[in-house]
């Protein structure tokens, strides 16, 4: 019983105060100190999390080679990660049902790993590296593709687990709750899909395509304009004139905050005689909250902008799909929780339980792990090159000179900071 | 005696730590050479040398049983390497496809390579020719004017590659190598061909 309270401990403090390490990087990244933030996420442990952060600080300080070395580590973590599913990892399970998810590494979400590709798809532009941008759009298109399959899998796993453990646990039963009815059903783009990479694909293949992408061109433009309805998209972008696609990088994604539920202790099917004497349990999950933006609409040289992907959406629907997941293993680990916490109370007597209480709720804190360098949404322009100027509500919020068809990247922190890269397409 | 015994148990611990710290570092697997030409070590779902070999030899026997490389004069062809595009989810370098092909193409007589022009050139062949403004290299061994040959035939290709999810979880990966040799005077694809590769593994993980 010693060992488990040392390991209860030891893992409760590994834990560490998640929250406000974000907030400093969020600080650092709102404010354009971009350079400081990635210092700041290379200085935390050399984990998943951390290295991407790390990896979008410095690609939007503009320094792309260092980004992508950035983006190779935390995509090998991730692979890893993700190569071995939750539920049939013991350790990580022992660990999640024993603490939190926070005692376990970061596994990244699923519209991380489109994300790690996409960024690295940009990064090989800006550094002309057009043969392996290309290979990481590949791998951006072939990870929407396996995203769909994912939380079906996922969810069954951890169900499956939870009846292992002798718990039926009627998932659907406790989704019913008014407040998490409106947290459910919640879809972005159909099949997981982020149209940034749709875009940055458009981009890449109008430029740097062969003629033997001339079909999937036309495809990916189709499916792009379908999802967006993008003005800017059906302009008729004339081979005489040069032309400046503007891709603008807003705000920051929404947070993930500790949300603690009550629930009768009717939700467990199985017969748990060990809280028969309970009424109501509780458990913390994380829940989004969203991070207002400095700007919401953007003017490019006179003309509104299109709303290509909207960050906020996508990742409230992924939660959304997770959500009876996160459920699952918040009631399962409550449930042993309570029953350790009783059985220690029958045989080492009250005051043992009373402390084994104590790192119950203290343990009982919700994942609240998030990459948030990710933004709120991406704009698009395509204006003629030459002067292109960013306004919003009347203010210049930056400019830049552009030179035959270019690429031109701005990106808008959640507290007003402006900055641009210029990429020649010809 | 008490302060000696707690000193006798830290380094004690720390022994043990050291131990156990060289047993573990000892566990690690041991590196093996490995016979290229006869590797039996389990597939990978990404492309490996084994795959490369067995395309270029597959490539390479048909475009040597075709036509294509028998010239009507009885002369060999000029052929230069143009671009071999990467459309897969593997960092590939397709030199490693490419510089066998060169190589047996080379080998069997049948025809001769230029490193002039196309993707894979030798920089010294222009280099070379900047001597012709140095007074220090005696002019007659420099390259004279005109004497670079032109190719007759291009040789290029495409790797791609397509993952298909199956119905039990696990997912397929298709490779499509293809390569085409073009008649630079007029056009005309004289040659071409495709070499399909199929790998089935586990669907929890990504193919690179």
């Amino acid at each position: 019983m010693k060992t488990l309270l040392y390991f209860i401990s030891a893992l409760f403090v590994l834990t560490g105060c998640m929250s406000s390490k974000l907030d400093k990087f969020d600080d650092k990244m709102s404010s354009g100190e971009y350079l400081d933030a990635k210092d700041y996420a290379l200085k935390e442990k050399k984990d998943l999390l951390w290295t991407l952060q790390a990896a979008a600080a410095t690609n939007a300080a503009g320094e792309y080679k260092e980004s992508n070395e950035l983006f190779d580590k935390a995509e090998d973590m991730y692979i890893a990660a993700r190569s071995k599913s939750n539920a049939s990892d013991k350790m990580s399970t022992l660990a999640t049902v024993l603490v939190n998810d926070n005692a376990v590494a970061y596994k990244g979400e699923v519209y991380d790993g489109i994300l790690i590709n996409t960024y690295k798809a940009l990064n090989f532009m800006f550094l002309q590296n057009w043969d392996l941008a290309r290979v990481e759009l590949n791998r951006a298109y072939d990870r929407q593709r396996r995203a769909a399959d994912f939380y079906a899998k996922e969810i069954q796993e951890q169900e499956e687990e939870a009846r292992k453990k002798g718990f039926g646990i009627d998932v659907s039963k406790v989704m019913k709750r008014p407040e998490l009815q409106r947290m459910s059903g919640i879809e972005a783009y159909a099949d997981y899909v982020n149209p940034l990479v749709n875009l940055i694909e458009v981009i890449y293949l109008k430029h740097k395509g062969d003629i033997g992408d001339s079909e999937r061109l036309r495809q990916t433009q189709n499916r792009l304009l379908a999802m967006t309805h993008s003005k800017h998209l059906q302009k008729d972008l004339s081979t005489q004139d040069a032309w400046t696609w503007v891709l603008i990088e807003n705000g920051q994604m929404p947070r993930r905050v500790e949300w603690r539920l009550d629930f009768p202790v009717g939700i467990f099917s199985g017969l748990i005689r060990e809280m028969d004497n309970l009424s109501i349990v509780s458990i913390a999950i994380p829940k989004l909250q969203d991070i207002p933006a400095a700007y919401n609409q953007f003017v490019v040289n006179g003309e509104n902008v299109d709303l290509v992907s909207d960050m906020d959406k996508i990742i409230h629907a992924e939660y959304s799909r997770s959500l009876p997941g996160i459920l699952t293993k918040a009631l399962v680990s409550m449930a042993i929780k309570t029953i350790v916490q009783y059985q220690i109370g029958r045989a080492k007597g009250h005051t043992t339980a009373f402390f084994v209480g104590l790192l119950q709720a203290a343990s009982t804190q919700a994942d609240v792990r998030t990459w948030s360098a990710i933004p709120k949404n991406y704009h698009l322009a395509i204006v003629p090159s030459g002067t292109v100027k960013l306004t919003s509500r009347g203010s210049l919020l930056g400019s830049a000179e552009t030179k035959g068809n270019s690429f031109l990247f701005f990106k808008v922190s959640r507290g007003g900071h402006v900055s641009s890269h210029a990429l020649v397409l010809d | 005696m008490e302060k000696c015994k707690i000193k006798k148990d830290r380094k004690m611990k720390f022994s043990v730590l050291v131990l156990v710290g060289l047993m573990l570092a000892s566990c690690g697997p041991d590196t093996k050479n490995i016979d290229m030409n006869d590797d039996r070590a389990d597939a990978v779902m990404a492309l490996d040398h084994r795959d490369f070999t067995k395309a270029a030899d597959t490539m390479i026997k048909s475009m040597l049983n075709s036509n294509a490389l028998n010239k009507a004069d009885g002369s060999r062809f000029v052929v230069a390497l143009s671009t071999i595009k990467n459309d897969t989810m593997q960092r590939i370098d397709t030199s490693q496809l490419t510089a066998k092909i060169r190589r047996d193409l080379l080998n069997s007589g049948r025809c001769i390579m230029t490193t002039a022009v196309g993707t894979q050139q030798d920089a010294l062949n222009i280099e070379a020719r900047k001597l012709r403004e140095s007074a220090e290299f005696n002019q007659e061994t420099v390259q004279e004017q005109g004497q670079l040959v032109a190719p007759d035939l291009s040789l290029a290709g495409k790797i791609f590659q397509r993952n298909i999810r199956l119905d039990n979880g696990d997912q397929q990966v298709e490779y499509y190598f293809t390569l085409m040799m073009t008649d630079l005077k007029t056009g005309l694809a004289i040659w071409e061909d495709e070499v399909t590769m199929g790998k089935r593994g586990s669907g929890k993980s990504a193919t690179w």
